[in-house]
C-alpha cells in the first residue's frame, strides 16, 4: 500500500476518530495533521510494521496523549501558519454543545477518554485497546470502568429527577 | 445503558469531523517543510559527529589546543592522510532568545572553521559580529546590497547570504554552513553532563542572578546602551580558574559580552569564550568515551537532531564525511580587529586581514607559526 492510497482510504476515518478523542474539529485537525506529517515522513517504517492502520491509530493516539501534556500544542502554536478563519457554527454544532454526555467526555482524563473511544466508537477489543495505549489489558479495563463510573455519577442527579416527574 | 448512550453520542457527533481535503493540504505543507528541516538536521548531526571525530584524533594524539600546535612539524606530518582540498565551514551562532519573536535573529557568532588541504588541523577563526563588510544583494528577501555589520547578513538572508558575504569580502570559499543557537548547544552540553573549562577573565552574568529567596532573577535591566542593576539581585559571577560548569552555566558564560574583565572589547572576549567552550565540548565528548560507545553516540546524535535550532545548507554531509580522522589539533583564533573612529563598526587590523588571506590561500599554518601570541592559549 502506498502512502497516497492509505491517505485516500483512511483519512476520513482518522479524522472522525480524532474528533471523538479531542471533542472538537480544530484540535482534531491539529492532531491528525501532526500525525500524518510523521506518517508521511516515516512511511517506510509504517509499512514495515505490517499493519499500517493499527500503527497509525497508535501514533495518532500518542500525539493526542502527548498533546494533552502540551508538546504538540506548543509546537503547533510556535510553527503556526496564518490562522484560518473560525468555522461557521451551525445548528448541529450548537446542539452538540448542549449534549451533556459529549461535554462530560471532555472532563475525562485523556487516557480514560481514549480507552472509551476505542471501545465504544472504534469497537476494539480490550486486547487491541491495550496495544494502542501500550498498557496491560487490566489497565484498559480500569480506565474504562473509572470513566463509566464518572459519567454515571454525573448523570445520576438528572436521571433521578427525570424519573420522578 | 450507558454503553449504548456512548455509542449513540459518538455516532451523533461524527458530522463534526473536519473535511479531509482541507486537512490534506495542511499535511502536505507540513510534510514538505519538515522534510527540508530534517535533511538539514541530519547534516548537522553528521557535522557535529565529524567535529567530534576531528577532536577525537586530536585528543588521542594529546595535542589538542592552540599553544601546543606545531603545524609544521611533529609525528602527524609523516602519517598524514592523503591530502585533498582545503575545507571551510561557516559556523553561525545566533542568540535567538534575546530577540523578540518578530525580530530576525542576528548571528552573534561568526566563525570560519578552516581545515587545510593536509587535513591535519582545524582552525576555528571567529570574526567579531560588528565587523564592517559589504553585504551583497539578496534576491530571496529583496534586500539591496549594503555596507553593514557582518551579523546583519544572516538576519537578512540567512546562512546563504552570510556565506556569500564571506566569499565576497574575504575571497574565502565556503563549502558548508552550520547554524546553531545557544539553546541547542545547551541541550548538547546538558547531555554531556556539563563541561570543564578554564575561565580566563572574571565574567559577570547580566542574564542570571539570585534574589534573597534564592529565586533565579535577571540581575540587570538593559536599556539602549545602559545597564542598570536590579536592586536586591546578585548576579552570577564566573571566577577566573578551572571550573566545572553545568549546561546552563556554560551557555550563560559564553553568552556574556558586556561584563567581562580585561582589555579585550566585549565582542572579541565573547568570541574567545565561545571558542573555549567549543574546545571544552569536544574535550568532554572525548573524555566521556562517547565515540567508543555506540549507544552513547546514538544518543548524542539524537540530542543534536532534536535541538531543532541546528540547520545546515547544501552538501555538508559529503564535504564533512571526507574529513573523518586525520586532524590532530583544533586551534582557536580570533581575527584581530579594531573599532572605527565613529564607534559604529569593527574593522580588521592588518593582522586580521592577513589571517583571512591565509584562510583564503590555505596558508594558516604559516600565519599561526608567525603569530603565536594571537592564537588561543590552551589551559
Amino acid at each position: 500500500v502506498t502512502y497516497e492510497e492509505f491517505v485516500n482510504s483512511r483519512l476520513p476515518a482518522l479524522l472522525r476518530y480524532a474528533t471523538m478523542l479531542t471533542g472538537d474539529p480544530h484540535s482534531a485537525t491539529d492532531v491528525v495533521q501532526e500525525t500524518m506529517i510523521r506518517v508521511h515522513l516515516k512511511w517506510s517504517r509504517v509499512v514495515r510494521s505490517g499493519a499500517p492502520e493499527r500503527y497509525v491509530r497508535r501514533m495518532l493516539t500518542n500525539v493526542y496523549l502527548d498533546g494533552r501534556r502540551g508538546s504538540w500544542l506548543r509546537r503547533v502554536v510556535l510553527h503556526a501558519d496564518p490562522v484560518e478563519p473560525p468555522a461557521v457554527r451551525d445548528h448541529a454544532e450548537s446542539a452538540a454543545e448542549r449534549d451533556r454526555m459529549w461535554s462530560m467526555l471532555a472532563g475525562l482524563p485523556p487516557r480514560q477518554r481514549a480507552a472509551v473511544v476505542l471501545r465504544y466508537y472504534e469497537q476494539l477489543t480490550d486486547a487491541e485497546i491495550a496495544e494502542v495505549l501500550g498498557c496491560a489489558v487490566g489497565t484498559v479495563r480500569g480506565h474504562i470502568s473509572r470513566a463509566l463510573a464518572t459519567l454515571r455519577a454525573e448523570l445520576a442527579p438528572t436521571r433521578t429527577a427525570g424519573g420522578l416527574s | 445503558m450507558i454503553e449504548d448512550e456512548l455509542r449513540d453520542v459518538f455516532a451523533r457527533h461524527e458530522h463534526l469531523a473536519p473535511d479531509a481535503r482541507t486537512v490534506l493540504a495542511g499535511i502536505e505543507q507540513g510534510y514538505r517543510r519538515r522534510r527540508r528541516s530534517r535533511l538539514g538536521l541530519r547534516a548537522a548531526g553528521a557535522s557535529l559527529l565529524v567535529v567530534a571525530l576531528l577532536g577525537g584524533s586530536a585528543y588521542g594524539a594529546g595535542r589538542i589546543g592552540g599553544s601546543k600546535a606545531q603545524p609544521t612539524a611533529g609525528p602527524a606530518a609523516s602519517s598524514a592522510p592523503a591530502p585533498g582540498k582545503p575545507v571551510n565551514l561557516l559556523v553561525l551562532g545566533s542568540d535567538a532568545r534575546q530577540n523578540a519573536a518578530n525580530e530576525a535573529a542576528r548571528s552573534d557568532i561568526v566563525a570560519v572553521v578552516h581545515i587545510p588541504a593536509n587535513h591535519e588541523a582545524a582552525y576555528v577563526v571567529t570574526i567579531e559580529r560588528d565587523t564592517r563588510v559589504s553585504i551583497p544583494a539578496d534576491p530571496g528577501s529583496g534586500h539591496a546590497a549594503a555596507t553593514d555589520k557582518i551579523n546583519a547578513a544572516y538576519a537578512w538572508g540567512g546562512a546563504q547570504l552570510a556565506a556569500r558575504t564571506i566569499e565576497q569580502n574575504f575571497g574565502i570559499h565556503v563549502d558548508a554552513t552550520v547554524t546553531f543557537d545557544f539553546l541547542g548547544l545547551q541541550q548538547i552540553i546538558n547531555f554531556l553532563g556539563g563541561v570543564d573549562l578554564y575561565v580566563d577573565a572574571r565574567t559577570t552574568s547580566i542574564h542570571v542572578g539570585y534574589d534573597k529567596h534564592g529565586r533565579l532573577v535577571t540581575p540587570f535591566v538593559q536599556g539602549s546602551g545602559s545597564l542598570r542593576p536590579v536592586p536586591g539581585v546578585t548576579p552570577v559571577v564566573y571566577q577566573v580558574g578551572y571550573q566545572h560548569l553545568q549546561a546552563w552555566q556554560a551557555i550563560d558564560f559564553a553568552r556574556q559580552r558586556i561584563l567581562i574583565e580585561g582589555a579585550a572589547k566585549g565582542g572579541y572576549a565573547r568570541d574567545r569564550h565561545v571558542r573555549q567552550l567549543i574546545q571544552a565540548v569536544v574535550k568532554r565528548i572525548m573524555s566521556d568515551h562517547v565515540l567508543d560507545d555506540p549507544a552513547k553516540l546514538q544518543k548524542l546524535i539524537d540530542v543534536v537532531q532534536k535541538s531543532a535550532a541546528l540547520d545546515t545548507g547544501g552538501s555538508t554531509l559529503t564535504v564533512l564525511a571526507a574529513l573523518a580522522g586525520g586532524i590532530s589539533t583544533i586551534v582557536g583564533i580570533g581575527a584581530p580587529g579594531t573599532t572605527t573612529a565613529d564607534s559604529r563598526f569593527e574593522v580588521l587590523t592588518a593582522d586580521g586581514r592577513a589571517l583571512l588571506d591565509a584562510v583564503k590561500g590555505d596558508t594558516v599554518d604559516a600565519w599561526v607559526a608567525a603569530h603565536p601570541d594571537l592564537i588561543d592559549v590552551n589551559h
